[in-house]
Protein backbone atom coordinates (compact mmCIF):
# COMPACT_ATOMS: atom_id res chain seq x y z
CA UNK A 1 0.00 0.00 0.00
CA UNK A 2 2.42 2.22 1.00
CA UNK A 3 4.36 1.74 -2.39
CA UNK A 4 1.24 2.33 -4.16
CA UNK A 5 1.03 5.90 -2.70
CA UNK A 6 4.37 6.63 -2.78
CA UNK A 7 4.66 5.66 -6.77
CA UNK A 8 1.53 8.00 -6.93
CA UNK A 9 2.39 11.23 -5.53
CA UNK A 10 5.58 10.85 -7.31
CA UNK A 11 4.03 10.74 -10.77
CA UNK A 12 1.65 13.63 -9.54
CA UNK A 13 5.16 15.74 -8.21
CA UNK A 14 6.32 14.75 -11.87
CA UNK A 15 3.08 15.88 -13.75
CA UNK A 16 3.00 18.62 -11.85
CA UNK A 17 6.25 19.56 -12.39
CA UNK A 18 6.38 19.99 -16.17
CA UNK A 19 5.51 23.35 -17.00
CA UNK A 20 3.16 23.54 -19.93
CA UNK A 21 3.79 26.49 -21.81
CA UNK A 22 2.14 29.29 -24.34
CA UNK A 23 2.61 32.25 -25.63
CA UNK A 24 1.09 33.86 -22.85
CA UNK A 25 3.07 32.41 -19.86
CA UNK A 26 6.53 32.44 -21.54
CA UNK A 27 8.80 34.34 -19.48
CA UNK A 28 10.18 36.43 -22.13
CA UNK A 29 11.61 39.58 -19.94
CA UNK A 30 11.83 43.00 -22.04
CA UNK A 31 15.15 43.56 -20.29
CA UNK A 32 16.28 40.40 -19.74
CA UNK A 33 16.14 40.05 -23.84
CA UNK A 34 18.57 42.45 -24.50
CA UNK A 35 21.67 40.64 -23.18
CA UNK A 36 20.41 36.96 -24.31
CA UNK A 37 17.82 35.66 -26.90
CA UNK A 38 17.85 32.10 -25.17
CA UNK A 39 14.39 31.45 -23.12
CA UNK A 40 15.58 28.07 -21.07
CA UNK A 41 13.02 28.21 -18.03
CA UNK A 42 13.37 24.46 -17.17
CA UNK A 43 17.16 24.33 -17.29
CA UNK A 44 17.16 22.69 -20.64
CA UNK A 45 20.45 24.24 -21.80
CA UNK A 46 23.83 24.76 -20.17
CA UNK A 47 24.90 28.05 -20.17
CA UNK A 48 27.90 27.16 -21.61
CA UNK A 49 25.28 26.72 -24.91
CA UNK A 50 23.48 29.59 -24.00
CA UNK A 51 26.76 31.90 -24.45
CA UNK A 52 27.86 30.27 -27.39
CA UNK A 53 24.42 31.11 -29.15
CA UNK A 54 23.76 34.28 -27.63
CA UNK A 55 27.32 35.05 -29.11
CA UNK A 56 26.09 33.89 -32.90
CA UNK A 57 23.24 35.78 -32.70
CA UNK A 58 24.91 39.04 -31.60
CA UNK A 59 27.24 38.46 -34.18
CA UNK A 60 24.46 37.71 -36.43
CA UNK A 61 22.15 41.06 -35.55
CA UNK A 62 24.91 43.16 -35.94
CA UNK A 63 25.88 42.34 -39.42
CA UNK A 64 22.41 41.67 -41.24
CA UNK A 65 19.96 42.77 -38.63
CA UNK A 66 18.26 39.20 -38.51
CA UNK A 67 17.12 39.13 -34.95
CA UNK A 68 16.20 35.20 -33.18
CA UNK A 69 14.69 33.47 -30.30
CA UNK A 70 15.87 30.42 -29.09
CA UNK A 71 13.17 28.43 -26.57
CA UNK A 72 13.62 25.40 -24.51
CA UNK A 73 11.29 24.48 -22.72
CA UNK A 74 9.43 20.90 -21.68
CA UNK A 75 5.58 21.38 -22.93
CA UNK A 76 3.52 23.36 -25.07
CA UNK A 77 0.17 23.72 -24.64
CA UNK A 78 -1.85 22.02 -26.87
CA UNK A 79 1.34 20.10 -27.84
CA UNK A 80 0.81 22.60 -31.73
CA UNK A 81 4.85 23.75 -32.11
CA UNK A 82 3.90 25.48 -35.17
CA UNK A 83 1.47 27.53 -33.83
CA UNK A 84 3.42 28.17 -30.36
CA UNK A 85 6.11 29.07 -32.39
CA UNK A 86 4.22 31.49 -34.94
CA UNK A 87 2.18 33.17 -31.68
CA UNK A 88 5.44 33.80 -29.94
CA UNK A 89 7.09 35.46 -33.09
CA UNK A 90 3.98 37.61 -33.69
CA UNK A 91 3.28 38.36 -30.13
CA UNK A 92 6.78 39.76 -29.58
CA UNK A 93 7.63 41.18 -33.13
CA UNK A 94 10.85 39.35 -33.73
CA UNK A 95 12.75 41.27 -36.90
CA UNK A 96 13.61 44.59 -37.56
CA UNK A 97 11.53 46.61 -40.37
CA UNK A 98 12.04 43.65 -42.76
CA UNK A 99 10.26 41.29 -40.41
CA UNK A 100 13.83 39.93 -40.92
CA UNK A 101 13.90 37.02 -37.78
CA UNK A 102 13.50 33.33 -36.84
CA UNK A 103 12.16 31.53 -33.91
CA UNK A 104 13.36 28.03 -32.96
CA UNK A 105 11.51 26.06 -30.50
CA UNK A 106 12.54 22.96 -28.96
CA UNK A 107 10.08 20.53 -26.63
CA UNK A 108 11.44 18.24 -25.27
CA UNK A 109 8.51 16.31 -23.51
CA UNK A 110 6.66 16.75 -26.27
CA UNK A 111 9.63 15.92 -28.47
CA UNK A 112 8.70 18.59 -30.78
CA UNK A 113 10.59 21.26 -32.57
CA UNK A 114 9.56 23.80 -34.55
CA UNK A 115 11.06 26.89 -36.62
CA UNK A 116 9.67 29.89 -37.85
CA UNK A 117 10.99 32.36 -40.29
CA UNK A 118 9.89 35.85 -40.56
CA UNK A 119 8.06 37.19 -43.60
CA UNK A 120 11.83 39.28 -44.84
CA UNK A 121 13.57 36.00 -44.27
CA UNK A 122 11.63 33.70 -46.70
CA UNK A 123 13.92 33.78 -49.72
CA UNK A 124 16.65 33.19 -47.51
CA UNK A 125 15.70 30.54 -45.71
CA UNK A 126 13.16 28.62 -47.72
CA UNK A 127 10.90 25.93 -46.29
CA UNK A 128 12.88 22.99 -47.47
CA UNK A 129 16.20 24.58 -46.07
CA UNK A 130 14.56 24.79 -42.96
CA UNK A 131 13.49 21.17 -43.25
CA UNK A 132 16.82 20.12 -44.64
CA UNK A 133 18.76 21.86 -41.53
CA UNK A 134 16.30 20.05 -38.92
CA UNK A 135 16.96 16.22 -40.69
CA UNK A 136 20.85 16.80 -40.91
CA UNK A 137 21.42 18.99 -37.89
CA UNK A 138 18.66 18.85 -35.64
CA UNK A 139 16.93 15.77 -35.42
CA UNK A 140 20.11 13.12 -34.82
CA UNK A 141 21.38 14.88 -31.77
CA UNK A 142 17.77 15.52 -30.71
CA UNK A 143 17.44 11.26 -30.77
CA UNK A 144 20.20 10.69 -28.72
CA UNK A 145 18.73 13.26 -26.26
CA UNK A 146 21.67 15.49 -26.51
CA UNK A 147 19.65 19.34 -26.45
CA UNK A 148 22.26 21.58 -26.02
CA UNK A 149 24.58 20.34 -28.84
CA UNK A 150 21.39 20.00 -31.18
CA UNK A 151 20.74 23.51 -30.55
CA UNK A 152 23.80 25.38 -30.77
CA UNK A 153 24.22 23.49 -33.90
CA UNK A 154 21.32 24.38 -35.49
CA UNK A 155 21.49 28.07 -34.82
CA UNK A 156 25.14 27.96 -36.46
CA UNK A 157 23.71 26.44 -39.44
CA UNK A 158 21.04 28.96 -39.48
CA UNK A 159 23.17 31.80 -38.85
CA UNK A 160 25.93 30.53 -41.97
CA UNK A 161 23.14 30.29 -44.50
CA UNK A 162 21.35 33.88 -43.56
CA UNK A 163 25.09 35.17 -43.51
CA UNK A 164 25.84 33.50 -46.62
CA UNK A 165 22.93 36.07 -48.13
CA UNK A 166 25.01 38.89 -49.53
CA UNK A 167 21.59 41.20 -49.57
CA UNK A 168 20.40 40.91 -46.07
CA UNK A 169 23.97 42.42 -45.64
CA UNK A 170 23.29 44.94 -47.90
CA UNK A 171 19.71 45.78 -46.77
CA UNK A 172 19.91 45.88 -43.34
CA UNK A 173 23.48 45.41 -41.44
CA UNK A 174 26.43 47.66 -40.87
CA UNK A 175 29.74 46.96 -42.03
CA UNK A 176 31.48 44.43 -39.62
CA UNK A 177 29.03 45.44 -37.06
CA UNK A 178 30.34 48.50 -36.50
CA UNK A 179 28.73 52.50 -36.07
CA UNK A 180 28.88 53.32 -40.09
CA UNK A 181 29.07 56.92 -38.50
CA UNK A 182 31.88 56.34 -36.54
CA UNK A 183 34.42 58.47 -38.33
CA UNK A 184 31.42 61.43 -37.34
CA UNK A 185 31.81 60.78 -33.77
CA UNK A 186 35.42 61.06 -33.41
CA UNK A 187 35.73 64.49 -35.30
CA UNK A 188 32.85 65.79 -33.13
CA UNK A 189 34.32 64.33 -30.19
CA UNK A 190 37.52 66.75 -30.98
CA UNK A 191 36.28 69.40 -32.48
CA UNK A 192 32.99 69.67 -30.91
CA UNK A 193 34.19 70.32 -27.18
CA UNK A 194 36.96 73.01 -28.62
CA UNK A 195 34.27 74.92 -31.03
CA UNK A 196 32.23 75.22 -27.38
CA UNK A 197 35.08 76.75 -25.52
CA UNK A 198 36.41 79.00 -28.22
CA UNK A 199 32.95 80.07 -28.86
CA UNK A 200 32.79 80.74 -24.99
CA UNK A 201 36.01 82.76 -24.82
CA UNK A 202 34.81 84.83 -27.80
CA UNK A 203 31.66 85.79 -25.50
CA UNK A 204 33.46 86.80 -22.49
CA UNK A 205 35.84 89.00 -24.30
CA UNK A 206 32.97 90.73 -26.07
CA UNK A 207 31.16 91.52 -22.55
CA UNK A 208 34.32 92.75 -21.32
CA UNK A 209 34.12 95.36 -24.00
CA UNK A 210 30.80 96.64 -23.14
CA UNK A 211 30.14 100.35 -21.99
CA UNK A 212 27.99 100.95 -19.46
CA UNK A 213 26.94 103.79 -20.12
CA UNK A 214 26.16 103.64 -24.35
CA UNK A 215 25.76 100.12 -24.20
CA UNK A 216 27.85 99.84 -27.48
CA UNK A 217 31.19 97.32 -27.26
CA UNK A 218 33.83 100.07 -27.63
CA UNK A 219 35.75 99.81 -24.66
CA UNK A 220 39.14 99.27 -24.52
CA UNK A 221 42.04 98.68 -21.72
CA UNK A 222 44.67 102.06 -21.69
CA UNK A 223 46.25 101.30 -18.73
CA UNK A 224 47.06 98.26 -16.45
CA UNK A 225 48.33 98.79 -12.34
CA UNK A 226 49.88 96.09 -10.66
CA UNK A 227 49.61 95.76 -6.90
CA UNK A 228 51.74 93.03 -4.89
CA UNK A 229 49.10 92.75 -1.77
CA UNK A 230 51.42 89.76 -0.29
CA UNK A 231 53.66 86.91 -1.35
CA UNK A 232 50.72 84.93 -3.58
CA UNK A 233 48.29 87.64 -4.15
CA UNK A 234 48.31 90.23 -7.33
CA UNK A 235 45.66 92.79 -8.09
CA UNK A 236 45.38 94.09 -11.42
CA UNK A 237 43.96 97.55 -11.55
CA UNK A 238 42.79 98.13 -15.10
CA UNK A 239 41.28 101.59 -16.60
CA UNK A 240 38.97 101.21 -19.58
CA UNK A 241 37.97 104.30 -21.63
CA UNK A 242 34.60 103.89 -24.24
CA UNK A 243 35.65 104.98 -27.62
CA UNK A 244 32.20 105.63 -28.43
CA UNK A 245 31.25 107.71 -25.72
CA UNK A 246 34.07 108.48 -23.40
CA UNK A 247 33.03 106.79 -21.06
CA UNK A 248 35.99 105.83 -18.40
CA UNK A 249 35.75 102.61 -15.88
CA UNK A 250 38.14 101.05 -13.45
CA UNK A 251 38.16 97.52 -13.18
CA UNK A 252 40.04 95.60 -10.45
CA UNK A 253 40.89 91.89 -10.35
CA UNK A 254 42.96 89.78 -7.88
CA UNK A 255 44.94 86.49 -8.42
CA UNK A 256 46.43 83.59 -6.89
CA UNK A 257 49.87 83.43 -8.42
CA UNK A 258 51.25 80.19 -8.89
CA UNK A 259 47.54 79.32 -10.84
CA UNK A 260 47.54 81.59 -13.52
CA UNK A 261 44.93 79.91 -15.39
CA UNK A 262 42.31 80.17 -13.22
CA UNK A 263 41.57 76.03 -12.53
CA UNK A 264 40.47 75.58 -16.43
CA UNK A 265 42.52 72.69 -16.82
CA UNK A 266 40.13 70.44 -17.38
CA UNK A 267 38.52 72.09 -20.26
CA UNK A 268 39.39 69.22 -22.45
CA UNK A 269 39.41 66.54 -20.74
CA UNK A 270 37.30 63.49 -20.47
CA UNK A 271 34.09 62.41 -21.86
CA UNK A 272 35.13 61.32 -25.61
CA UNK A 273 31.81 59.36 -26.88
CA UNK A 274 32.53 55.79 -27.35
CA UNK A 275 34.06 54.69 -30.30
CA UNK A 276 31.98 51.78 -30.78
CA UNK A 277 34.20 48.98 -33.42
CA UNK A 278 34.57 45.21 -33.28
CA UNK A 279 35.38 44.24 -29.75
CA UNK A 280 32.81 44.97 -27.53
CA UNK A 281 29.61 44.59 -29.66
CA UNK A 282 26.98 45.49 -27.11
CA UNK A 283 24.01 43.98 -26.33
CA UNK A 284 20.77 42.99 -28.44
CA UNK A 285 18.34 45.55 -29.76
CA UNK A 286 14.39 45.89 -29.29
CA UNK A 287 12.41 43.55 -31.11
CA UNK A 288 11.59 45.56 -34.58
CA UNK A 289 7.82 44.49 -34.89
CA UNK A 290 8.79 41.73 -37.76
CA UNK A 291 5.39 39.67 -38.79
CA UNK A 292 5.63 36.01 -40.36
CA UNK A 293 3.40 34.08 -42.17
CA UNK A 294 4.24 31.35 -40.93
CA UNK A 295 7.18 30.04 -43.24
CA UNK A 296 9.45 27.83 -41.88
CA UNK A 297 9.60 23.97 -40.39
CA UNK A 298 8.08 21.82 -37.68
CA UNK A 299 8.33 18.27 -36.75
CA UNK A 300 9.01 15.48 -33.96
CA UNK A 301 11.27 13.32 -33.06
CA UNK B 1 -27.91 85.82 -38.61
CA UNK B 2 -31.19 83.91 -36.46
CA UNK B 3 -30.38 82.42 -33.18
CA UNK B 4 -32.23 78.78 -34.56
CA UNK B 5 -30.13 78.87 -37.60
CA UNK B 6 -26.72 79.11 -36.24
CA UNK B 7 -27.97 75.92 -33.96
CA UNK B 8 -28.45 73.89 -37.10
CA UNK B 9 -25.37 74.49 -38.96
CA UNK B 10 -23.78 73.97 -35.74
CA UNK B 11 -25.46 70.76 -35.43
CA UNK B 12 -24.98 69.91 -39.34
CA UNK B 13 -21.17 70.56 -38.95
CA UNK B 14 -20.53 68.62 -35.74
CA UNK B 15 -22.77 65.51 -38.06
CA UNK B 16 -20.13 65.94 -40.80
CA UNK B 17 -17.15 66.03 -38.89
CA UNK B 18 -18.43 62.70 -37.47
CA UNK B 19 -18.90 61.59 -40.52
CA UNK B 20 -16.18 62.30 -41.63
CA UNK B 21 -14.11 60.39 -39.02
CA UNK B 22 -16.37 57.51 -39.64
CA UNK B 23 -15.45 57.27 -43.24
CA UNK B 24 -12.01 57.31 -43.06
CA UNK B 25 -12.21 54.78 -40.47
CA UNK B 26 -13.99 52.32 -43.03
CA UNK B 27 -11.66 53.25 -45.66
CA UNK B 28 -8.87 52.01 -43.11
CA UNK B 29 -11.10 48.90 -42.52
CA UNK B 30 -11.74 47.99 -45.86
CA UNK B 31 -7.45 48.73 -46.62
CA UNK B 32 -6.41 46.41 -44.03
CA UNK B 33 -9.39 43.90 -45.26
CA UNK B 34 -7.85 44.65 -48.83
CA UNK B 35 -4.19 43.60 -47.78
CA UNK B 36 -5.17 40.45 -46.02
CA UNK B 37 -6.93 39.29 -48.94
CA UNK B 38 -3.98 39.90 -51.05
CA UNK B 39 -1.91 37.73 -48.45
CA UNK B 40 -4.57 34.92 -48.67
CA UNK B 41 -4.27 34.89 -52.44
CA UNK B 42 -0.66 35.14 -52.35
CA UNK B 43 -0.73 32.05 -50.44
CA UNK B 44 -2.90 29.89 -52.85
CA UNK B 45 -0.75 31.09 -55.79
CA UNK B 46 2.31 30.03 -54.13
CA UNK B 47 1.12 26.40 -53.56
CA UNK B 48 -0.26 26.65 -56.88
CA UNK B 49 3.23 27.36 -58.13
CA UNK B 50 4.82 24.28 -56.60
CA UNK B 51 2.66 22.04 -58.37
CA UNK B 52 4.05 21.54 -61.96
CA UNK B 53 7.19 20.84 -59.89
CA UNK B 54 5.72 17.94 -57.67
CA UNK B 55 3.80 16.81 -60.59
CA UNK B 56 6.97 16.35 -62.81
CA UNK B 57 9.07 14.77 -59.79
CA UNK B 58 6.14 12.07 -59.15
CA UNK B 59 5.61 11.61 -62.97
CA UNK B 60 9.75 11.17 -62.86
CA UNK B 61 9.35 7.87 -60.48
CA UNK B 62 5.46 6.64 -61.28
CA UNK B 63 4.65 7.55 -64.68
CA UNK B 64 1.89 5.21 -65.00
CA UNK B 65 -0.19 6.82 -62.26
CA UNK B 66 -1.86 9.60 -65.02
CA UNK B 67 -5.30 9.92 -63.74
CA UNK B 68 -4.39 11.04 -60.48
CA UNK B 69 -1.64 13.59 -62.71
CA UNK B 70 -4.23 14.70 -64.50
CA UNK B 71 -6.37 15.38 -61.97
CA UNK B 72 -4.40 18.11 -59.85
CA UNK B 73 -3.23 19.92 -63.12
CA UNK B 74 -6.57 20.28 -64.50
CA UNK B 75 -7.78 21.70 -60.36
CA UNK B 76 -5.15 23.77 -60.64
CA UNK B 77 -5.87 25.49 -63.64
CA UNK B 78 -9.55 26.13 -62.39
CA UNK B 79 -8.49 27.31 -59.15
CA UNK B 80 -5.89 29.55 -61.24
CA UNK B 81 -9.05 31.17 -63.06
CA UNK B 82 -11.37 31.65 -59.93
CA UNK B 83 -9.71 34.85 -58.73
CA UNK B 84 -11.43 37.45 -56.96
CA UNK B 85 -11.34 41.35 -56.43
CA UNK B 86 -11.22 42.37 -53.17
CA UNK B 87 -14.65 44.26 -53.91
CA UNK B 88 -16.55 40.99 -55.10
CA UNK B 89 -15.63 39.31 -51.78
CA UNK B 90 -19.75 38.49 -51.27
CA UNK B 91 -20.70 34.93 -50.08
CA UNK B 92 -21.45 33.80 -53.46
CA UNK B 93 -17.93 34.42 -55.17
CA UNK B 94 -16.39 33.23 -51.87
CA UNK B 95 -18.22 29.62 -52.14
CA UNK B 96 -16.85 29.27 -55.59
CA UNK B 97 -13.18 30.32 -54.79
CA UNK B 98 -13.32 28.08 -51.36
CA UNK B 99 -14.40 25.12 -53.83
CA UNK B 100 -11.35 25.30 -56.33
CA UNK B 101 -9.44 25.58 -54.09
CA UNK B 102 -10.63 22.40 -52.51
CA UNK B 103 -10.26 20.51 -55.69
CA UNK B 104 -6.73 21.72 -55.44
CA UNK B 105 -6.39 20.29 -52.05
CA UNK B 106 -8.32 16.97 -52.12
CA UNK B 107 -5.93 16.48 -55.66
CA UNK B 108 -2.98 16.90 -53.64
CA UNK B 109 -3.76 14.66 -51.30
CA UNK B 110 -4.20 11.90 -53.47
CA UNK B 111 -1.61 12.37 -55.44
CA UNK B 112 0.80 12.44 -52.31
CA UNK B 113 -1.38 9.09 -51.20
CA UNK B 114 -0.28 7.60 -54.76
CA UNK B 115 3.34 8.51 -54.20
CA UNK B 116 3.84 6.18 -50.83
CA UNK B 117 3.21 3.27 -53.28
CA UNK B 118 7.05 4.35 -54.73
CA UNK B 119 10.01 4.02 -51.99
CA UNK B 120 12.34 5.56 -54.16
CA UNK B 121 10.04 8.64 -54.60
CA UNK B 122 10.03 8.88 -51.20
CA UNK B 123 13.21 8.91 -50.76
CA UNK B 124 14.15 11.16 -53.31
CA UNK B 125 15.91 14.33 -51.62
CA UNK B 126 13.75 16.53 -53.97
CA UNK B 127 10.80 14.87 -53.39
CA UNK B 128 11.34 15.49 -49.67
CA UNK B 129 12.13 19.13 -50.31
CA UNK B 130 9.25 19.49 -52.37
CA UNK B 131 7.03 18.25 -49.54
CA UNK B 132 8.80 20.43 -47.11
CA UNK B 133 7.47 23.14 -49.39
CA UNK B 134 4.24 22.17 -49.25
CA UNK B 135 4.05 21.60 -45.49
CA UNK B 136 5.19 25.43 -45.70
CA UNK B 137 2.92 26.44 -48.02
CA UNK B 138 -0.08 25.13 -45.86
CA UNK B 139 0.52 26.31 -43.13
CA UNK B 140 0.74 29.74 -44.66
CA UNK B 141 -2.44 29.78 -46.40
CA UNK B 142 -4.11 28.72 -42.77
CA UNK B 143 -2.68 31.19 -40.87
CA UNK B 144 -3.45 33.77 -44.26
CA UNK B 145 -6.89 32.66 -43.54
CA UNK B 146 -7.24 33.09 -39.84
CA UNK B 147 -5.62 36.48 -39.82
CA UNK B 148 -8.06 37.40 -42.95
CA UNK B 149 -11.35 36.33 -40.73
CA UNK B 150 -10.18 38.32 -38.54
CA UNK B 151 -9.72 41.43 -40.82
CA UNK B 152 -12.97 40.74 -41.91
CA UNK B 153 -14.92 40.36 -38.97
CA UNK B 154 -13.62 43.49 -37.39
CA UNK B 155 -14.20 45.27 -40.63
CA UNK B 156 -18.17 43.92 -40.74
CA UNK B 157 -18.80 44.96 -37.10
CA UNK B 158 -17.32 48.26 -38.17
CA UNK B 159 -19.91 48.32 -41.43
CA UNK B 160 -22.77 47.20 -39.97
CA UNK B 161 -23.25 48.67 -36.52
CA UNK B 162 -25.31 51.68 -35.93
CA UNK B 163 -25.09 54.50 -36.83
CA UNK B 164 -22.33 53.94 -38.98
CA UNK B 165 -24.14 51.74 -41.11
CA UNK B 166 -25.76 54.69 -42.40
CA UNK B 167 -22.85 55.75 -43.38
CA UNK B 168 -21.49 52.94 -44.60
CA UNK B 169 -24.71 52.65 -47.26
CA UNK B 170 -24.15 56.36 -48.10
CA UNK B 171 -20.62 55.51 -49.55
CA UNK B 172 -20.82 51.78 -50.69
CA UNK B 173 -19.39 49.95 -47.84
CA UNK B 174 -20.90 46.16 -48.10
CA UNK B 175 -20.43 43.22 -45.69
CA UNK B 176 -17.74 41.02 -46.85
CA UNK B 177 -17.75 37.18 -46.76
CA UNK B 178 -15.47 35.25 -44.25
CA UNK B 179 -13.87 31.94 -44.86
CA UNK B 180 -15.65 28.94 -43.92
CA UNK B 181 -14.41 25.79 -42.57
CA UNK B 182 -15.07 22.98 -45.22
CA UNK B 183 -17.07 20.64 -44.36
CA UNK B 184 -15.28 17.47 -43.79
CA UNK B 185 -12.09 19.37 -43.70
CA UNK B 186 -8.56 17.86 -43.43
CA UNK B 187 -5.99 20.02 -42.73
CA UNK B 188 -2.59 19.55 -44.80
CA UNK B 189 -2.32 16.29 -46.49
CA UNK B 190 -0.25 14.28 -43.96
CA UNK B 191 3.15 13.91 -45.67
CA UNK B 192 4.84 11.43 -43.11
CA UNK B 193 6.42 8.65 -43.87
Amino acid sequence: MNRIITLFLLTFSLVAHAKVYSPDNLPVDRVAITYSRVINPDGILNRETISAIDTVLLRLEKTTGVQALIIAITNIEGDDPFQFTLDVFNKYGIGGKGSTGFVLTLATDDRSYSLITGEGLEGTLPDAICRRIQNRVMVPRLKEGDWNSAMLNTVVTVAQYVEGDETLREAYGTEDGEDPYEWLWAIAGIFGPAVLVIALLLYIERRKKKCKKCGKHKMKKVKTETQNLNARTVRYTETWVCSACGNVETRQHTHFIDNDFNGSGGAFGGGMPRMGGGRSMGSFGGFGGGHSFGGGSSGRF
Amino acid sequence: MKRSNLIIIAVIAVLAVWGVSKYNGMVNADETVSKAWANVEAQYQRRADLIPNLVATVKGYAEHEKSTFEAVTEARAKATQVSLNVEDLNEENMQKFQEAQAQVSSALARLLAVSENYPELKASEQFTELQAQLEGTENRINTARTEYNKEVKDYNVTVRSFPNNLIAGMFGFERRAEFKAEAGAEKAPKVEF
